[in-house]
Parts: structure tokens; sequence; C-alpha cells
């Protein structure tokens, strides 16, 4: 009877196990990672506002290295931005480290290894395993790659997960309702102050706008399009940074340069889009029309915004 | 400044493991439904990616994705994007031959803002998948999904 017991006990003790085992599956560890996504970007919002924006959400599998499990991933990141970096894993890798790397040439330049061990997982959560973050300032728009590292010891294989936001210059802390008016000014990097929020931003609302597209037959901008387009153009006080919210989104262009233009009488700024797109932005004396030219040879055109309104604060 | 980021992020990062899960963003509810359906039919998932289809990017910069596929398998490549920011969507798979040049391998052959390419590698290598997406008129940038799943 008592081995009977024992081997009763033995029998269900393996079928628990098995159970276990069971209701962690494949699926179950990629939903997690999934909404641990979820979770974090709505998190992040919540306390950065629209000053965060996602640009790359990734999940995938870490598998077997000669040094462990690992993973990585590449994006073009862009000068004039922070990137905020978060990698996780699930609980079946407690323990993780991310290493970032700048490309050069053919090469990778390793920048920086995170491992700060900030693991949380408790049983209310214990689906996750270690997390890392960076945040990352491009000097130049350069491609990473975004290595995920465990060492050995680990699962055979485990789910990592990976979110990528950017968040113009020194306005996230302004936003977050926190740190005491600090934001921007500390840290020491040059060129960092907010700019958006600085007294003496000029702000344009458009009406109109109307596009018009090069025709290299008759070597003129034919085919206009116009439409009504209520948006804002905002040029902070540094005249650095281009703000334009349409009823879509808000792009930003960071000026690189600018020309006065006698002749025509408008300021021209040479922009960047934070896609890496240049344009040229021009602005009239009496700031009646704010330009847009991009240049791209025969596909080149202009869209020419009638302002409704200018004034600085 | 970007210390400070880094604090403030740290701190409310360590809060935030411990929350709930409330309103799902769609992207993701429609990467975990499509999951599911997946793993359901006994696929495997090795990787997803959401990145940005912006307006006049032409070399799709960040739509390259680097992945390892094996000749041993046959590979299933879903993109999708939500309907009102892209009116179409294209995939295509590259690899680099011995000259270091680019070469197509696959592309998809349906049209739409929800595609699929199914690939079986001839070679085992790392391929490179491009999302190339069509824009609304007056839409400047739209978040895509692109999962990769074993069959």
């Amino acid at each position: 009877m008592y081995m009977k017991s024992k081997l009763f006990i033995f029998i269900v003790a393996l079928g628990i196990q098995g159970v276990a085992r069971a209701q962690v599956s494949s699926y179950d560890y990629i939903k997690a990672v999934c909404n641990k996504i979820t979770t974090m970007d709505r998190d992040m919002t919540r306390r950065f506002g629209d000053t965060l924006v996602v640009r790359r959400v990734e999940t995938g599998v870490l598998s077997q290295t000669t040094d462990g499990l690992g993973a990585y991933t590449t994006r073009t990141l862009y000068a004039g931005k922070t990137y905020l970096l978060y990698v996780f894993t699930d609980k079946r890798v407690p323990n993780l480290k991310m290493n970032v790397y700048a490309a050069a040439g053919s090469q990778w330049r390793l920048m920086k290894t995170v491992d700060d061990n900030e693991s949380r997982n408790t049983a209310a959560d214990n689906m996750y395993g270690d997390y890392e973050l960076y945040a990352l300032t491009p000097d130049t728009s350069l491609e990473y790659k975004v290595e995920i590292a465990a060492p050995a010891g680990n699962a055979a294989a485990a789910r990592y997960g990976m979110i990528i936001w950017s968040k113009e210059l020194g306005t996230g802390e302004a936003s977050s309702g926190s740190g005491s008016g600090t934001s921007g000014t500390s840290g020491g990097n040059a060129g960092t102050t907010n700019p958006t929020t600085a007294s003496g931003g000029t702000y344009f609302s458009t009406q109109k706008k109307n596009t018009c597209f090069w025709d290299a037959q008759q070597r003129q901008y034919r085919n206009c399009q116009e439409e009504d387009a209520a948006t804002l153009f905002v040029l902070n006080a540094n005249k650095s940074i281009f703000k334009h919210t349409t009823d879509q989104m808000t792009s930003t262009y960071y000026v690189q340069g600018t020309e006065y233009d006698n002749t025509n009488k408008l300021m021209k700024y040479n922009v960047v889009s934070d896609a890496g797109n240049k344009y040229m932005f021009m602005v009239t004396d009496d700031g009646s029309y704010l330009t847009i030219f991009c240049e791209k040879g025969n596909d080149s055109y202009i869209v020419k915004y009638t302002v409704r309104r200018r004034w600085t604060e | 400044m970007n210390r400070i980021f880094l604090f403030f992020t740290m701190i409310f990062t360590a809060g935030a493991l411990h929350a709930q899960t409330a309103a799902v963003p769609n992207m993701m509810q429609t990467s975990i439904d499509k999951i599911k359906v997946s793993s359901d039919a006994g696929r495997i998932i090795e990787r997803t990616f959401s990145d940005v289809i912006f307006r006049n990017d032409s070399t799709s910069s960040n739509c390259w994705f680097y992945h390892r596929m094996s000749s041993s398998n046959s590979y299933r490549i879903n993109a999708f994007a939500p309907s009102e920011g892209v009116s179409a969507i294209n995939v295509y798979v590259y690899y680099k031959d011995d000259n270091n040049k680019w070469q197509m391998s696959a592309s998809n052959s349906n049209t739409g803002n929800d595609v699929s390419v199914r690939f079986s590698p001839p070679v085992t290598r790392y391929y490179a998948i491009v999302v190339k997406g069509t824009l609304r008129t007056n839409i400047n940038n739209a978040l895509f999904n692109l999962i990769i799943e074993r069959e």
C-alpha cells in the first residue's frame, strides 16, 4: 500500500509537471511578449505623451550561439533624436545583456554594453525574465546593431521583445510633469536644451496648401493641386527645429542651415526630416507663405502653404 | 538630458513591470490574433517586426529586416498595415550573391494591405526581407507589421 501511494504520488507529480509544461506553450510565451510590448508602450506613452514615438517593435527567438543565447537586429538611427532601446526576455532567461554597436564601414563598433540585472521576475509578473534599457542620442545618422545576449546555462531557447522609441530632444521630461522643470537643462550635451518649449517660438497656422510637381519637359512646376490644410508649423526659439502638426500626425524637421534670399524677401531653411529626407523651407518676410521644396530630380515638387496667422510666444 | 531621461524611464519601468494590460493597441492585438491562428495551425513564429513606412523614403531604410532561414524549412512571411494608412504593401526577399549584389528570391503575388509570401530557401543563409508600402493621401507615415513563421 505504501509503495502504491508513493507510486501514485510520483505519477501525480509527473502529471502535474506535464500539465505545467503544457500550460506554457510557445504561443503563451509570444503572447506574453506581445502583451508586455503593449503594456510598456501604453505606459510610456502615458508618461511621455506624444514626445515618445514607437519606431521599431520586434519579437523573436534567442537561439544558441557559441557564448550562450543570442539574437540581434539592426536599424538606422538618426542624429538629432534620442532613442530609447528596451529589450526583455521571457522567464527562461533571467539575465540578459544588451550590446549596442554602430556601423563602422563594413564592421561593427561596440558602443555600449548594458547589463544592469534589473529583473523583476515576481510571481505576479512571472512570464518575464530580465530587461535592459539604454538611451542613445546619435551624433550622426548611422545603422546600429542591437544585440541581445544571455550567458550559457539558460534554456535551449527563449523569446525576446524589443521596442525602440524616439524622442525629441529635451521634451520628454517637461511633458512628464516631474523633474521640476529640469528638462534639457542638464546632462552636458550641447544643443539639447528644450528648444520646442523655450519662449520665443514662432507659430504659423495654415489654411491652404498648393502642391505642384516638376514637369521635366516643360521645365516648370505644373499639375498643381490646391486643398484646404488646417495645420500648424512651429519654429522653436533657437530656430533649429520645425514641428509640423496636421490632423494626422506631427513631423519634425531639423534645421541644418539658413540663407536669406534678399531678392525674394524670404528666409530659406535647409532641413532634414526625422526620416532623413532633405527639404528646403521658405518663409516670406511678411509671413504670408511657408513653402516646402523637395529636390528629387524629375520628381521634385513644392508645397506652398498659405499662412492664416503668424505669431510668437 | 540623456541621463535624466533614462533615469525617469528606469524608475517608471520598474513600476510598469507590475502593470496590468489595459487597452491593447490594435497593432499588437492584430499580431496576437494572427499568431494564435498560426500557432493553432502548427506554424512556429520565428520573428515579428513593426516599423514605420515614411512618405518619400525611397530607400525604405527602416524596412530591411535580416533573418536567417534554413533550406530544410519553408516559411510564410506576412506583412500587413492598417487600411486607413496604407493602401498597398509589398514584400521582397533578397540575398547577397557572390559579387556582393542583392538578388531577389521572392516577392508577394497578391495585393492589398495584408500580403504574404511563401518561401522555401534554396540555401541556408541570412536573407533580407524588405517591406514597401503605399501610403494613402495625406498620410505621412504608418506602422506596419511583419511576421516570419516557419511552416
